[in-house]
């Protein structure tokens, strides 16, 4: 993680008199994810569509692959970069097929070829080529065709794939579900990828680092854990009542490890089967009988949840 | 319901010519129409005031009635299908460009942006996104002009452009609702067909439907083509008025300069429309000949001094006054006059003419007071109408206005025991009613006669020889007998003028 993919050199973006990005830099490594998050506002989306020139910035400069984005032809540019909308946006006149093929065609990689990654990438995703390559978007579940949304982006094996909330409409469970496959797929293809949201815990859960937004500025670029236990000012840690969790059942036992809430300890018989990825609404239930409950973690492997520190972790919850 | 069917079957040959061509006019004009309203809606999609004014504008153009819309464009381009086919295209702009205009801007923005940021250029995104997305919309805006295009176009007949109108002329013409019903159904059912075959045309793959558009226009170009490059033969296109009578005597032009002129094709244009129609195309050099009527031409073609229009004059020198006046007005040539006189005339059924022992209008004084007429309300008010009637016989009756269709009707079933008519109408044949003849000269002269130009009576001696063997021949009483075979028998006017041209030893038998 040395080499610098993109590079924002002292942005800004002013309207009229009104400036919504002023003076941001901000540089993402190659094969990182970077998560972008800020209360609405903030300048996110409009930060993100200047990596792609949809939004062209008042001053400063891009830097993509070390050069400057207007030395590019924007479509050769473009064709580099792929994009994930929060709407989605299948072309609801071409199949799930036609639409995941799109862009490698416009790469015009060769037919057969185009195919075959079709199919491997609709299993990727769990579903069924014959079943879903001929379907229309309309007749795909909201899900399904962010599924399909995400495949059309990563298709063509982009260097960089921007995604701006793509799952900020999807239900709860449905969007935890897709955040596992842009992990899986970013860890198989390497893809760079910019992720912008509003929600922490989807930040936290996502990002290799954070760059938390406000009022078209970055307040602090870190690491995940570096942001939870150092924030940089009361308005990063107040990012954390942002969360889509709108209580305490809701938070993500990662950000319990990120705090130091998980202890490491030698247990052989693992107890329960959370991760992670499971709430603390879902630790509560366990911890009803048992004391101390195991928990596989992402990089560190088995830690244990007391209900000491559970408790201690809620009572502290309401000041953080 | 009979009569249906036996007119269907006896115009079957001229209901196919009028739904063929009515189909090209309307498929010309939709093309054009598309290929005008489309590229424009697409130049102006993020131009929202050029976009607003260009509707406006085909708003205003869609006000201008049918018929103006036509007669205005006649000054410019003359008459016949161009002009039909630029009036139809006028209106069809304007659903076209609209369902385009709002189909193409009202896709979903995020599309847009999607197709933007995946590096589209500007024409893979309108051909791979916005043309599919807004398709089924631009598809409804031209099913709505071509419904609108086939309606409007059976008002072409009225400029010469034919089409499934000159059925319904017709029909009005010959007081034959049965044909004019033909020609509105056909109409009708045309609007419906196509209307249903875009449909299934836009359900299949765009490709094809653009295929099958093009096929359809190309057959009319393509024909048009090929007789452009075809080995010139002297082509001279002879036109007539709507009806039979012009249709007959165009068909004997037609038979005479063909059997004298071996080289010389002739090409109709039957039912052509109105005499103004008429003379403008000849003035234009779009017709070559087409027969009219002394009393028209002084009438309504000429400056006429006064003193020419006093009634009583002679046929010959009528005749005279519309040569010298055509040619010094018009640079006209008006050759000599056939011998019938399709004029006024006051008709009585045979019982009735006996019984009283009438033969001129005068003998009807005798009877004044058992008389009871019925009169078309342009001759009740017409100063060589009944008011002359009046004035020159001293003739006062009870009189009621009938509708022009109805006289001869209303004589038959003796609500009326007198009319008006026409001299050379069919029914008088038909119903063997008399005509009492115009002893005192009320009634102007109308002597049909070839008019030509002046140049191309000067280039084409030959024909106007051609045409002088007519020159006195064709009584009234064959010209109402000929009428009569084409109008109440069914006969073809080609048919009928060929037999009259070879009884009469203008034409051999064998010739051709
Ligand atoms: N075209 C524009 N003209 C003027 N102001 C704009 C324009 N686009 C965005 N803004 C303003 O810029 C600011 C930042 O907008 P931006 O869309 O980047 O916010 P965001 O962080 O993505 O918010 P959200 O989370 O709601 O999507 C907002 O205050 C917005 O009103
Ligand atoms: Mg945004």
């Amino acid at each position: 993680m040395t080499e610098t993919l993109i590079k924002l050199d002292n942005i800004s973006k002013i309207y009229q008199d009104k400036t919504v990005v002023s003076n941001l830099s901000l540089d993402v490594q190659a094969g990182e994810i970077l998560v972008l998050v800020g209360s609405s506002g903030s300048g996110k989306t409009t930060t993100l569509k200047m990596v792609n020139q949809l939004i062209t910035q008042t001053e400063g400069n891009v830097l993509f692959k070390g050069k400057n984005v207007n030395e590019y032809k924007l479509r050769d540019l473009r064709l580099q970069i792929g994009y994930v909308l929060q709407q989605i946006a299948l072309f609801p006149n071409m199949t799930v097929a036609q639409n995941i093929s799109l862009i490698p065609e416009m790469k015009k990689q060769s037919k057969a070829e185009i195919n075959k990654m079709v199919d491997d990438l609709l299993r990727e995703v769990d579903l069924d080529p014959v079943n879903y390559r001929n379907r229309m978007p309309n007749e795909l579940s909201g899900g399904e065709q962010q599924r399909i949304g995400i495949l059309r982006a990563f298709a063509a094996n982009q260097d960089v794939v921007l995604m701006d909330e793509p799952f900020s409409a999807l239900d709860p469970i449905l969007r935890s579900q897709l955040q596992v496959l842009v992990k899986k797929i970013h860890q198989q293809f390497g893809t760079t990828i910019i992720f912008v949201t509003h929600d922490m815990d989807e930040a936290l859960r996502l990002g290799d680092r954070i760059a938390v937004m406000r009022h078209g500025q970055i307040l602090q670029v870190d690491t995940p854990e570096e942001i939870v236990k150092n924030p940089a000012n009361t308005f990063v840690s107040e990012m954390f009542a942002n969360s889509m969790a709108q209580d305490v059942f809701g938070v993500y036992l990662s950000r319990l490890e990120l705090l130091g809430y998980l202890d490491d300890q030698d247990t052989s018989t693992p107890l329960g089967d959370l991760d992670t990825n499971s709430t603390v609404g879902e630790a509560i239930k366990l911890l009803a009988q048992h004391d101390v409950i195991t928990i596989t973690t992402k990089n560190s492997g088995l830690k244990v949840l007391s209900k000491a520190q559970l408790f201690k972790f809620i009572s502290e919850f309401q000041d953080m | 319901m009979s009569h249906f069917i036996q007119t269907l079957i006896s115009e079957r040959f001229n209901l196919f010519n009028a739904i063929l061509q009515h189909i090209e006019i309307s498929l010309v004009a939709l093309v054009i129409a598309i290929i005008i309203a489309v590229p424009i809606a697409i130049s102006v999609l993020n131009h929202k005031k050029i976009a607003y004014v260009i509707t406006q504008f085909a708003g205003v153009l869609q006000t201008i009635p049918s018929l103006a819309l036509l007669g205005l464009l006649i000054p410019f381009v003359g008459i016949g299908q161009v002009p039909a086919v630029i009036a139809l295209v006028v209106y069809a702009i304007l659903p076209i460009f609209q369902n385009t205009y709002i189909g193409l801007t009202s896709i979903d923005p995020s599309l847009d942006e999607a197709a933007n940021a995946f590096g589209m250029t500007k024409f893979e995104k309108l051909t791979k996104v916005q043309l599919p997305i807004a398709l089924p919309t631009i598809i409804a805006g031209i099913r709505q002009a071509l419904v609108m295009i086939i309606g409007t176009a059976t008002l072409a007949a009225l400029i010469g452009a034919g089409g499934l109108g000159n059925l319904i002329l017709l029909g009005i013409d010959r007081n034959d609702n049965t044909l004019t019903i033909i020609g509105a159904i056909a109409a009708a059912l045309l609007a419906i067909i196509f209307s249903a075959l875009i449909y299934v045309l836009q359900k299949g793959k765009l490709r094809y439907s653009i295929l099958a558009l093009l096929l359809i226009v190309a057959i009319p170009v393509g024909n048009g083509i090929y007789q452009a490059v075809q080995p010139k033969q002297t082509t001279i296109t002879i036109a007539g008025k709507l009806g039979s009578e012009p249709d007959i005597l165009i068909n004997m032009y037609k038979e005479l300069i063909e059997a004298k002129n071996s080289n010389t094709k002739v090409i109709l244009k039957p039912n052509f429309g109105q005499t103004s129609f008429l003379f403008n195309a000849l003035k234009a050099k779009q017709i070559d000949i087409y027969p009219e009527f002394t009393g028209t031409v002084l009438e309504s073609l000429v400056k006429v001094p006064k003193g020419q229009r006093d009634t009583g004059i002679s046929p010959e020198r009528l005749y005279g006054y519309a040569k010298k006046d055509l040619k010094n007005q018009f640079d006209l040539d008006y050759l000599p006059p056939m011998k019938y006189n399709n004029t006024y005339s006051i008709i009585v059924t045979k019982a009735f003419a006996d019984k009283y022992h009438l033969k001129n209008i005068s003998d009807l004084r005798n009877i004044e007071s058992q008389l009871h007429a019925g009169f078309d309300l342009e001759f009740l008010n017409r100063a060589d109408g009944y008011k002359g009637l009046q004035e020159k016989y001293g003739l006062s009756v009870t009189s009621q206005s009938v509708d022009a269709a109805l006289r001869y009707e209303a004589l038959r079933s003796g609500k009326v025991n007198v009319i008006d008519g026409f001299s050379t109408d069919s029914q008088i044949r038909q119903y063997n009613f008399v005509e009492l003849k115009d002893n005192h000269h009320l009634f102007p002269v109308y002597q049909g006669a070839p008019l030509v130009s002046a140049t191309f009576a000067k280039e084409n001696p030959e024909i106007v020889d051609t045409l002088n063997a007519l020159a006195g021949k064709i009584t009234d009483d064959e010209m109402r007998e000929m009428n009569y075979q084409v109008n109440v028998k069914g006969k073809s006017p080609a048919v009928v003028a060929r037999n009259f041209l070879v009884t009469h030893h203008l034409l051999g038998a064998n010739e051709k």
